[in-house]
């Protein structure tokens, strides 16, 4: 089966990808010794004390970035099949993409005009 | 590929039942994004490289990235976790028995092709030939849909945040 024959590069970076972070964190604890006390098990060992866990809960302009790279990915998403048929296509639709863009480019510069990009 | 299947349903399985199981919810998310690779993966197996692609950009990495988004900003410390009590316990076992009893009695009646076409060669090229050939109208439409969906999006968590 050809078609598949190029997923096998697929499984074995995945598989490299998978076996290299398991295999550090498993030689981490296998090699280093282990001694915990309260105030080494703090995030930070210097600086401020921590206030609190990962249940703080964050602000919420972090969600109007979410937001923005959901719409993006899926214009990506559009981009994929374009790019692939390109050369078949012609100049029609390349200016058809370039409208496409360019209409969410209008709602990138809303998000710009009226300052959402801005950390305040 | 029976091997290849074999590991794609273990892999969704084991991510939709620790969606199920964890008792964080961040973990929950995590899970998904397990499950939403092994639905991608079933995708590349049938030979649709382009909805694989589509699986893996837009649930595990657009919606899975929402998903963990509303929940670091919705949480709180002093929030009940959900145990693992009795109760819990019926109502999943029962809404996945209904879930199974309902597709099982479906799956029964339908007749399913045993033997699948072979895929398309080059089918995310054809994809994108049907895209600026007959398409060529509704895949404008969609960008008209996105730029409402972010301009909408934009004004409600502005108002929700309270700024500027």
């Amino acid at each position: 089966m050809p078609y598949f024959l190029g997923y096998t590069y697929v499984a074995v970076f995945l598989l490299f990808g998978i076996l290299i972070p398991v295999g550090a964190l498993l030689a981490n604890r296998l090699l280093a010794p282990r001694h915990p006390d309260p105030e080494k098990l703090q995030a930070y060992e210097c600086g401020l004390a921590t206030p609190s866990d990962n249940t703080l809960p964050y602000n919420v302009r972090y969600y109007i970035f979410a937001l923005l790279f959901v719409v993006f990915d899926v214009e990506t998403i559009f981009l994929y099949p374009w790019a692939v048929a390109f050369n078949r296509l012609g100049l029609f639709a390349f200016v058809e993409m370039i409208v496409f863009i360019g209409i969410l480019v209008v709602g990138l510069v809303y998000a710009w005009k009226k300052r959402l990009l801005e950390w305040l | 590929m029976p091997e290849a299947f074999g590991i794609l349903t273990l892999a969704t399985l084991g991510g939709a039942l620790g969606v199920v199981l964890a008792t964080d919810v961040v973990h929950s998310a995590y899970f998904l994004v397990l499950a939403f690779l092994g639905v991608a993966g079933y995708y590349f197996l049938l030979g649709g490289e382009f909805v694989g692609a589509v699986q893996i950009l837009i649930y595990a990495g657009a919606v899975a990235v929402l998903f963990l988004f509303a929940v670091m900003l919705t949480r709180r410390r002093a929030d009940p976790v959900w145990g693992r009590s009795p109760a819990r316990w019926l109502g999943v076992g029962g809404a996945a028995a209904l879930l199974a009893w309902l597709l099982l009695t479906h799956l029964e009646r339908h007749p399913w092709p045993t033997k699948l076409p072979p895929p398309a060669p080059h089918n995310t090229a054809l994809i994108g030939k049907a895209l600026f050939r007959p398409f060529v109208v509704p895949f404008e439409v969609v960008s008209v849909l996105l730029l409402a969906a972010l301009v909408g999006a934009l004004l409600l968590a502005r108002k929700e945040g309270g700024a500027s």
